[in-house]
Parts: C-alpha cells; sequence; structure tokens
C-alpha cells in the first residue's frame, strides 16, 4: 500500500471517529427539542416519528398550567445577582493576587481554589440550619448568598488569569504620571479587562443558573428556580414528555446561546483557572 | 529592614475573604458540631452524643454501598471519558479542517444543565417510550428500562456522565496538545520514529501533567455527583445507584437525622481529601 492511500486511509477513519461522537454528542439535545415541539401523538409514536410538524402547544402549557414564567424569573434574579456581586466582590480580589505577593497570599487563593473541590452536599446542611434560624427559607436572598460560594471563586480564579496577561508597563506609567493604585485599578486595569469580565460574568452565570442542589433544600413554592422546577416532573408516568420537553428547553436556551461564546473559557470555570482554556 | 506594610492588596481581597470566611468556616465549624449530636430536625431534639455518630456510620451497610457505588460510578466514568477524550484530542490536534464547526458541538453537553440532561436521558431510557429502547429492540434486544432494571441501572448513570463530561476531558487534553513545545517531534522525526512511537513516547508523556489535571477535577467532580442521579434513577431501583450525596441528602431532608447527615458530610468531605491529597503526590512524582 503506498503512502497516499495510508493517509487517506487514516484520515477516513478519523472524521468516522469525530462524526461518530459528533452524533452521539448532539443527539440527546437534538431529541429534547424535537420533543418539546412534537404533538402528544407524535411523543409517543413507534417508531419514533422523524419528521413532523411542529406544535408550541406544550410551551404555551409550560407558561400557563405551570408558572414557569415565575420560575424563569427566579432563576435569572438569582443568576443575575449572584454574578454581579461575584464580579465586584471577586475582580479586586483577583487583581491583588495577580499582582501583589504578600504574607499568606499563597495560601489564601489556595484556599479559595480548595472551595471549588468540597462537596457541595457538606456546606448545604448547616447553611439550611443558619437560613432557616434567619428565617430566610425559601427567599432569593438566600439561594444568592449561597451560590456565591461557588460563584466567588470562580470569578477571583478566572480573573487572576485574565489580570495577569495585562502588561504591567501600563500601570506603572499611570502610577508614574501620579495616579492612585486604585485610581490605576479602576480607570486602566478595568476598562481593558472588560472582554475577560464578560466572559468571566456569563460563566458565573451559567454555573448559577444549572445550580441545583442548593435550590432544592433552600427554596419552597415562592423562590423555586427552574432547575428545581423541572426536576418535579416524573418521567416514569410519562404523561408530561413534552411539557417536560418544553420547560427544559426553556431552561437550557439561554446555555446554548452563550455556549457558542464562552465554550473554550468555560473549562477555565470548572478547573478554576489551573489550565489555559 | 524595616519594610512598611502594605495594606493595599489587603484591602482588595477583604471583602472576599471575610464573605466566603463567614458563609463557609463558620457553618463547616457549626456542621462539625453538629455531627457530635443527635439533631433531629423533625423533632428538634438534640443533645450530645460524641462520636457516637461517626461509630455508627463504620457499623451502616447503606453507606458502605453507597460509597462503593459513587466510587465505582467515579474510577469508570473517569476512565472512560479520559480514553474517548483524549482519543478525540489526538484527532481534533492532527486533523484541524471543519474543527470550527465540530468542537463547539462536541462541547455543548458539559455545559447543559444536569437536571435537564438527567431527565432527558431518563425519557430515552424509558422502556415503553424511549428511542434507545426502541433501537435496542431493532437490534434484537428484549425491550425494557435500562434504568428500571438493577443491573443496569448504574451502567446507564455512568453512561450519561460520559456524555456530559468528554467535552471536557477533551478540550482540556486539546489545550494541552496546542501548547507542547515542536522540538521533540522534529527530532523524532529525523530518527525516523513512526506515529504511534511518536504518540506513545513524546506525545503522552508531555501531556501528563494535564492528564493529571483533567483526573483530579473529574473524580472530585465525579464523587460529588446529586443531579443527574436525582433526575435520572432518584438512586433506584433500590438502592442501585444511590451515591453518597444522595444518600446524605435523603438521611438529612427525608428523614431528618440532620446529627447524622452532618456526620456522613464529613466523612464524604474526609474521603475527597485524602483522594486530593494522593493525587497532589502522585503529581509531584510525574
Amino acid at each position: 500500500m503506498n503512502r497516499s492511500a495510508k493517509s487517506s486511509i487514516e484520515t477516513s477513519t478519523a472524521y468516522l471517529f469525530l462524526l461518530a461522537a459528533l452524533l452521539f454528542a448532539v443527539f440527546p439535545t437534538f431529541w429534547i427539542l424535537s420533543t418539546s415541539v412534537k404533538t402528544r401523538a407524535d411523543i409517543f409514536a413507534i417508531p419514533p416519528t422523524w419528521l413532523f410538524t411542529p406544535t408550541f402547544e406544550h410551551f404555551q402549557n409550560v407558561l400557563t398550567d405551570f408558572p414557569f414564567g415565575k420560575f424563569f424569573f427566579n432563576s435569572l434574579i438569582v443568576s443575575t445577582t449572584t454574578t454581579i456581586v461575584a464580579i465586584a466582590l471577586g475582580s479586586p480580589t483577583a487583581y491583588a493576587f495577580a499582582r501583589y505577593t504578600f504574607r499568606g497570599s499563597k495560601d489564601l487563593s489556595f484556599w479559595i481554589l480548595s472551595l471549588r473541590m468540597a462537596p457541595p452536599i457538606a456546606f448545604i446542611l448547616p447553611l439550611y440550619i443558619l437560613m432557616s434560624n434567619l428565617k430566610l427559607l425559601d427567599t432569593q436572598l438566600a439561594l444568592i448568598i449561597v451560590d456565591l460560594t461557588f460563584a466567588l471563586p470562580i470569578v477571583v480564579w478566572i480573573m487572576i488569569g485574565f489580570f495577569q496577561s495585562i502588561p504591567r508597563e501600563l500601570e506603572e506609567s499611570a502610577l508614574v504620571d501620579g495616579s492612585s493604585r486604585l485610581g490605576v485599578f479602576w480607570r486602566i486595569v478595568l476598562p481593558l479587562s472588560l472582554p475577560g469580565l464578560w466572559t468571566t460574568a456569563v460563566i458565573s452565570f451559567i454555573f448559577c443558573w444549572n445550580e441545583f442542589l442548593y435550590a432544592l433544600i433552600l427554596t419552597g413554592s415562592n423562590a423555586r428556580t427552574l432547575p428545581v422546577a423541572i426536576s418535579a416532573f416524573n418521567t416514569q408516568r410519562g404523561i408530561l414528555w413534552g411539557e417536560m420537553g418544553a420547560a427544559s428547553v426553556i431552561a437550557i436556551l439561554p446555555v446554548l446561546m452563550f455556549a457558542t461564546f464562552v465554550h473554550r473559557h468555560f473549562v477555565k470555570g470548572l478547573t478554576l483557572g489551573a489550565v489555559k482554556g | 529592614m524595616t519594610a512598611k506594610r502594605d495594606y493595599f492588596p489587603l484591602f482588595l481581597i477583604a471583602p472576599t475573604v471575610v464573605y466566603l470566611f463567614l458563609v463557609v468556616i463558620y457553618p463547616m465549624v457549626y456542621s462539625l458540631y453538629l455531627s457530635t449530636t443527635n439533631f433531629d430536625l423533625s423533632s428538634g431534639v438534640q443533645s450530645f452524643i460524641a462520636v457516637e455518630n461517626y461509630l455508627e456510620i463504620l457499623r451502616d451497610a447503606e453507606f458502605f454501598e453507597s460509597l462503593g457505588i459513587t466510587l465505582t460510578l467515579t474510577a469508570t466514568t473517569v476512565s472512560c471519558s479520559l480514553l474517548i477524550g483524549l482519543g478525540l484530542a489526538l484527532i481534533l490536534n492532527r486533523y484541524t479542517k471543519g474543527r470550527i464547526v465540530i468542537l463547539p458541538l462536541l462541547l455543548t453537553p458539559m455545559m447543559l444543565t444536569p437536571v435537564v440532561i438527567g431527565l432527558m436521558w431518563a425519557m430515552m431510557y424509558n422502556a415503553d417510550y424511549g428511542v434507545f429502547s426502541y433501537l435496542f429492540g431493532l437490534l434484537g434486544f428484549e425491550r425494557r428500562s435500562l434504568i428500571g432494571d438493577p443491573s443496569t441501572a448504574l451502567l446507564s448513570v455512568i453512561v450519561t456522565d460520559i456524555w456530559q463530561w468528554t467535552p471536557f476531558m477533551m478540550i482540556l487534553l486539546l489545550s494541552g496538545l496546542q501548547s507542547l513545545p515542536q522540538e521533540p517531534y522534529e527530532a523524532a522525526q529525523i530518527d525516523g520514529a513512526s506515529k504511534l512511537q511518536t504518540t506513545r513516547f513524546i506525545t503522552l508523556p508531555m501531556l501528563m501533567p494535564t492528564i493529571m489535571v483533567a483526573v483530579i477535577f473529574r473524580t472530585l467532580d465525579a464523587i460529588k455527583i446529586f443531579d443527574i442521579v436525582y433526575t435520572l434513577t432518584a438512586g433506584g431501583p433500590g438502592i442501585a445507584t444511590e451515591v453518597v450525596s444522595l444518600f446524605i441528602y435523603r438521611t438529612g431532608f427525608r428523614f431528618f437525622h440532620m446529627g447524622y447527615a452532618t456526620a456522613l458530610s464529613w466523612v464524604l468531605l474526609a474521603v475527597t481529601i485524602v483522594i486530593s491529597q494522593v493525587y497532589i503526590k502522585l503529581i509531584r512524582t510525574v
């Protein structure tokens, strides 16, 4: 076998693998999207229907029969507020870690990293009792307070990387010109880091948006978020698949929209910047 | 030398550190205290019983069962997603044509809401109307619920978890591959090494630190798995898929044994710390 024939076989095998992986990766998401716009008859048809006339009745049902508008709003408020607070508190912290070494700075930054590793169930048991004592159960505030325990470390660790990539010379020349260090951070560093801030905010938002365990334990009918509301659908009875599909699509749509912009940086959110994404 | 202490960085980090300290350390101390009591959430009974909870854990067969399930799940999902992810990363690193379209599609699963992932896989695994059991039927297998059968339930959870997290392995390893130095490859080419040899003796050893980081993060995440299991199987059938986090959740919030649940969560925390320490030792040796 000559060299070019061998390499063309290799290439086709490689792309065959990629195609298989692609089908496996995309199919479940495609299936939930299609379930959400199928009629009841099409959903339970055997063999499954691949071509059908789409219907939006399930989306209507989800928004009228169940208060999914309210759950969506709860998720939006909690995720947005948590992200804003995390950025406001976390980015100065990240800047300090990126630019200064002081006694204990290594230990402190590692401690913040280690919060990401601990099992959330260990945090939530005592926090539940504290929130209950503070009469904060089933409020958005309680969820925001608790969500910050993972959103803050995410923001700090991703922003350290962004701040380190800004050349120091700009800050030094501004200091020579008589700006204060806080002024340099506010007027020079932050504007330069705007793309990084946006990326970080989106990643923090997605983490809050997807969060389930804390919301399950801390919220009731009032502050319930989308994931908790969706988890209440029972698949075994199998009667509400269309509604389940529609609610799922409502929950994953914002993520799908953002995904294309941040997918590579998203890994930094998971590894807290331990690897360059 | 008397360097004046610089308070500016402390001023910048103070809000974050104080906040995290209050919301993490204080509850953890409280939780440690609770674990020495028999605090019951429904009756409000609370008296000091020292290490009785921890002794009880040692006798608790269901806890060890769920620990075994969690570790099986973790070992399987981490090794499978590492192998598949590594394969895909190697392919994507060499064959770049179409990557700009393929990559975002491949990466989507890791960003989706885990609760939704659990539900959509539950639909697909369903015995009567699920697309998987239909496809299995076409292949001549008996149509059955993959998540309703104790012998396949854990495997179904594992497949779903692999589906969500292989992209994470893949993108980490691909980034690692792209940042490897080129010189060793040029040397290998001059020496006439085959592609397989190059991968085995140059790429993999150089990629080892990235592989270790990916494995650590994936392991520590898999150990605390909750969302997918909660919506996919709810720990069932029986306790066939009851992972530790779910077991603790049930103990605390279904049976209200809060004292015992906090003791369990400290044991889980200890397991997590031991595993991460082992990994850190391993990293130092590669």
